[in-house]
């Protein structure tokens, strides 16, 4: 009778389990949903204050960072690197920075999952910027 | 699934050896030394595939003694469950999955050991040597490496460090970690054993200590002080000679400590940052929280005893990215994606501890699981030394075990099987807990 007992305890501790997992599943994705959100929302307030972003106040780049992204940084007052935006070959804006404060900069990131990102610009526009500054294999 | 007896005692005798090996090939999968690492990175998994299943044979012959599921296999179920199911909201589904399924390969293996052990005690100490054995050839190792390569085995001095031994890894921290979890075994060896056995286990004990002292890893000298602490603690059987080996690692850790300290770092005046439409060259996007004003020279690194290594920054860094999805974190095997170093007084892709990169992986339901998990092998391995039976015995993978907890507080490794210490600290989790009684096995049993 004991025998019995063990293999149907553990049936249905392996049913809650399984359970408690699925139920896990959507909590999970929605907290992913919600973060992407949060993310996206940081980014298109920082591109915004950007502007255009073959605007006057380009001044600097970076090529290859992370998992290989570009970026793009705006001048502000006496800043060169105030504002910042991110972009992966695919012409999503992962990442955004704004320096302008005197504080720790405001970062808003989806490096980790680009995916994820609703916000995209025309990538041609983005080589077309980094060429204008000079950058190595971008340059005319 | 029953197999012959006589298979299974082949298998069984066969896991000592294959033990000893899979350390030592974990440990030439994280070598400086490219023949090495080139040899080690598939032979590791190999060996480890290979541990799982014959452990699992020859645990497979003996009856089935427990009425019910001890609690560390339980909860170290549910975290690889949760790990699993973390590849449906991950930000690399893939990546989590073949992370889980190697920290589950790991977990059988440990769990079949102590399936094993439990039915023959003897085998727990052959287990434990064979670490050991491993630990101290990859120490010998490093001296060789010293003596024909002396550039792969030095780490030369900068502006932050003095010169730092690496021996046969990656880095100083790399081989330090394992050698620090493996002291205990080769204090626990030098007590118990006599005659030559005795001599090769103070030999290897100082040649793991010197090892440790001349890294300069911080966190491996911790972790060791506190893994010879806990066997010196849980081992003495009066308070007199408890007080006395404690002084005696205290005086122990105080010396390498002071060692530790005498390299001295190279001096150099800080360079302004050039005027460069990169970026990358004045405010690298991987050192630019702390760093201060752009257009000035940037400030001087020095490390110290307790600080200097930028880990606090970090830290919190890694907390706040963890809040951002703290119920269920980012996915299982994630963490050095998703953890971005932007901390100038930082080095590492991983916030290098193991608590907070679990939960930037599961989350805060992961982070309660893994250390309830290591309460519950801690409780298992105290009730055992409570019976007094083979306090050494217990004693020894015991303080292993909390010398990686407290390990895992300055390194990322605790749930990175590819790590040079993660299998023996998992191992050694597995055996304290099953030399402690458990419910339905009586003390003659054991």
């Amino acid at each position: 009778m004991a025998e019995a007992r063990v293999p149907r305890r553990l049936l249905l501790a392996a049913a809650a389990i399984a359970a408690v997992l699925i139920a896990l599943i959507p909590i999970g994705r929605w907290e992913r949903n919600r973060h992407a959100s949060q993310e996206l929302h940081g980014m298109r307030e920082i591109q915004a204050l950007v502007g255009p972003i073959d605007g006057p106040s380009l001044d600097a780049y970076r090529i290859g960072v992370g998992f290989g992204f570009d970026c793009l940084l705006y001048r502000r007052r006496g800043n060169r690197f105030a504002l910042e935006l991110c972009f992966d070959k695919q012409g999503r804006l992962i990442e955004a920075i704004d320096r302008r404060g005197s504080g720790d900069p405001r970062i808003f990131s989806l490096r980790e999952d680009p995916s994820r990102s609703s916000v995209r610009v025309e990538r041609a526009l983005v080589d077309r910027m980094l060429s204008r500054l000079g950058a190595p294999g971008y340059a005319r | 699934m029953r197999v012959p007896a006589a298979v299974a005692n082949r298998a069984e005798r066969a896991l000592a050896p294959l033990v000893g090996f899979t350390v030592f090939a974990f440990a030439c999968g994280s070598s400086t030394v490219d023949l090495l690492e080139l040899v080690g990175r598939p032979l590791r998994w190999a060996s480890l595939l290979a541990l799982a299943a014959l452990a699992t044979l020859a645990a497979s012959q003996g009856e089935a003694k427990v009425s019910r599921p001890r609690p560390p296999f339980v909860l170290g179920g549910a975290l690889l469950a949760l790990g699993f199911a973390s590849a449906a909201w991950s930000v690399a589904p893939r990546l989590s999955f073949t992370r889980v399924a190697s920290l589950a390969v790991l977990f059988v293996a440990a769990a079949a050991l102590a399936r094993v052990t439990s039915a023959r005690p003897g085998l727990g100490s052959r287990l434990l040597v064979a670490m050991l054995a491993a630990a101290a050839a990859v120490a010998a190792a490093g001296v060789v490496v010293l003596l024909i390569v002396k550039s792969d085995a030095v780490q030369a001095a900068t502006p932050e460090y003095g010169a730092r031994y690496r021996g046969m890894g990656q880095n100083p921290n790399t081989m330090a970690a394992l050698l620090a979890v493996a002291l205990p075994l080769a204090a626990w060896q030098a007590w118990e054993r006599r005659g030559w056995r005795r001599g090769a286990a103070v030999t290897s004990f100082l040649l793991l200590d010197g090892s440790i002292v001349a890294s300069g890893s911080r966190g491996a000298l911790l972790a060791s002080f506190v893994a010879l602490l806990v066997l010196a603690v849980a081992g003495a059987r009066s308070a007199r000679a408890r007080a006395v080996l404690a002084a005696g690692v205290l005086a122990l850790t105080i010396a390498g400590v002071g060692l530790a300290q005498i390299p001295n770092a190279t001096t150099g005046a800080p360079i302004a940052p050039p005027h460069s439409r990169d970026a990358q060259k004045v405010l690298p996007l991987e050192a630019e929280i702390g760093r201060g004003d752009p257009s000035r020279p940037p400030p001087p690194i020095r490390r110290t005893l307790l600080g200097g290594s930028g880990r606090t920054i970090a830290w919190k860094g890694a907390v706040r990215q963890a809040a951002d999805r703290s119920l269920l974190g980012y996915g299982f095997g994630v963490e050095e994606r998703v953890f971005v170093d932007r901390f100038y007084y930082f080095y590492s892709g991983v916030p290098e501890n193991s608590y907070l990169g679990l939960s930037l992986q599961l989350g805060a339901l992961g982070l309660v699981l893994l250390l309830a998990l290591a309460l519950s092998v801690l409780v298992a391995a105290a009730r055992h030394l409570r019976a007094g039976r083979e306090r050494l015995l217990v004693a020894a993978p015991a303080s292993v075990f909390v010398g990686g907890l407290v390990l895992a507080l300055t390194q990322s490794y605790l749930t990175s099987v590819g790590n040079v210490a993660t299998a023996a600290v998992w191992i050694c989790a597995a055996l304290a807990t099953v030399l402690a009684p458990a419910p339905g096995i009586s003390a003659a049993q054991l």
